[in-house]
């Protein structure tokens, strides 16, 4: 104690004159609008600096966030813009087509997802999504991304399922080619992840190379009209009744990541109503 | 007590003046002499160094309100305030100080002036910096310094010579 007396005794004046200095600066920079100013903006241009170094930073940890974020939303934009499509070819389309098309819109709905685990080099190539039953949903549904279609949904947990994409030898989907309207189904042969073949075209059709192929809509699974990909080259297959075309897909499967699986809304009833037609 | 009513009188009378008239003069546009730190200058030699510091803070801040500037002259008087008693005894020994006002026929011509012109320097120098508060105009502060300086010391000569007269009576 008698030391700290001393020692503010020795030290007074200087003290003070921290005191007083203190007092006159302060009195400076917060009555003085030319240096408050001058001081506040230097003091802005620290600060910017820091934060923006923080920013550049942190920015990455809510990439996920903020993906997740944008993707919820893209899907409600590409709703609404469906939403508004039928409501518009209502005014410009009188062939009836505009009523199927509005209750499309109706009948589906997209739940989107994120690909946690993903092949293509396989024989058996399989897509793990981070969504599952309680996300609502289920075996046999469709999957796409926005480049076109992904494959279907085989098993389901309460939070993960397993989707077969096209890149597997066990899943055949209905496609068409959207300019003749003759169908087939899409096989892919192993190999080679770009290309995959649809066969059982009639062989009457004229094909030409970069036609359309999209999905046929013959099924519960996808909805008419999703992109699947172009005709690369056509042979006839190997009984001669029908074409083989091969398709370079759209989607490119090495690099997917967002999707969305599609959920028939009507597809108990569907169910129920096929059921009873077999018995 | 008539000694301090004394430096009362030129602390009131040194601020009056220098707010009344000399803050309206600004020589060639920019130039303005500060006479008001003479009131410091001539504070007792033994005044101890805490009431000096306080006195000149004091003395500052009067002239901030006056002029409306709350800050920058009472940084520069209490920066000077602190630096005029070893200022004080760089050029006399503290023998031969005494307990007198500070003026050129106490201190000898050559040692006030000495430190008469180094602390105004020294003021000057912290006041102008703060004021501009930036080096954008450099040169203008560059010149403004030392000419300011000079006008204050021409009128602090004037005031030495009044104050000698004054001694003298009383």
């Amino acid at each position: 104690m008698q030391n700290i007396i001393r020692f503010l005794a020795k030290y007074s004046t200087f003290l003070l004159f921290i005191i007083l200095q203190s007092c006159a600066l302060y009195l400076l920079f917060n009555y003085n609008s030319f240096q408050q100013s001058t001081l506040f903006s230097t003091s802005n241009k620290i600060n910017s600096f820091l934060f923006t170094a923080e920013e550049h930073i942190t920015g990455y940890f809510h990439l996920k966030d903020n993906n997740n974020a944008l993707q919820k939303q893209n899907i409600e934009l590409e709703l609404k813009i469906a939403r508004l499509e039928s409501v518009l070819l209502n005014y410009t389309d009188t062939s009836g087509i505009a009523l199927l098309r509005k209750k499309e819109a109706d009948e589906f709905s997209l739940i989107p997802g994120r690909v946690i685990k993903n092949s293509v080099s396989q024989l058996r190539n399989y897509v793990t999504l981070n969504i599952g039953k309680a996300d609502g949903v289920l075996p046999k549904m469709g999957v796409a991304n926005a480049q076109g279609i992904v494959g279907v949904v085989s098993h389901v947990s309460d939070h993960f399922s397993v989707v077969i994409p096209v890149l597997n030898p066990e899943i055949r989907i209905s496609c068409k080619l959207k300019k003749l309207n003759a169908s087939g189904s899409l096989v892919w042969e192993g190999m080679d992840r770009r290309f995959a073949y649809l066969q059982e075209i009639p062989p009457y059709v004229t094909v030409s190379k970069g036609d359309t192929v999209v999905t046929s809509g013959y099924s519960d699974i996808f909805p008419e009209g999703i992109m699947v990909g172009t005709v690369d080259e056509y042979e006839v297959g190997d009984d001669a009744n029908f074409l083989k075309l091969k398709v370079r897909l759209s989607t490119r499967f090495d690099a997917i990541s967002n999707v969305r699986v599609i959920r028939f809304k009507r597809r108990e009833e569907l169910k129920k109503i096929e059921e009873e037609a077999e018995l | 007590m008539i000694r301090f009513l004394n430096h009362f009188i030129w602390f009131i009378g040194l601020i009056a003046v220098q707010i009344f008239v000399l803050d309206n003069v600004h020589f060639l546009g920019v130039f303005l002499p500060l006479i008001y730190v003479y009131a410091l200058l001539r504070w007792p030699s033994d005044l101890s160094p805490n009431l000096t510091l306080i006195f000149g803070f004091i003395l500052g801040l009067s002239i901030d309100i006056m002029s409306n500037t709350p800050g920058m002259h009472a940084c520069a008087t209490s920066l000077m305030a602190v630096l005029r008693t070893p200022m004080m005894h760089l050029f006399v020994s503290k023998e031969d100080l005494g307990s007198r006002n500070v003026s050129e026929k106490t201190l000898g011509i050559g040692a006030f002036w000495n430190y008469a012109i180094l602390l105004v320097f020294v003021h000057h120098t912290t006041l102008f910096l703060l004021e501009s508060f930036s080096f954008v105009n450099w040169t203008l502060l560059l010149i403004k310094i030392p000419v300011c300086t000079l006008l204050t010391v021409v009128f602090i000569f004037v005031l030495e010579r009044i104050n000698s007269k004054d001694d003298v009576k009383s």
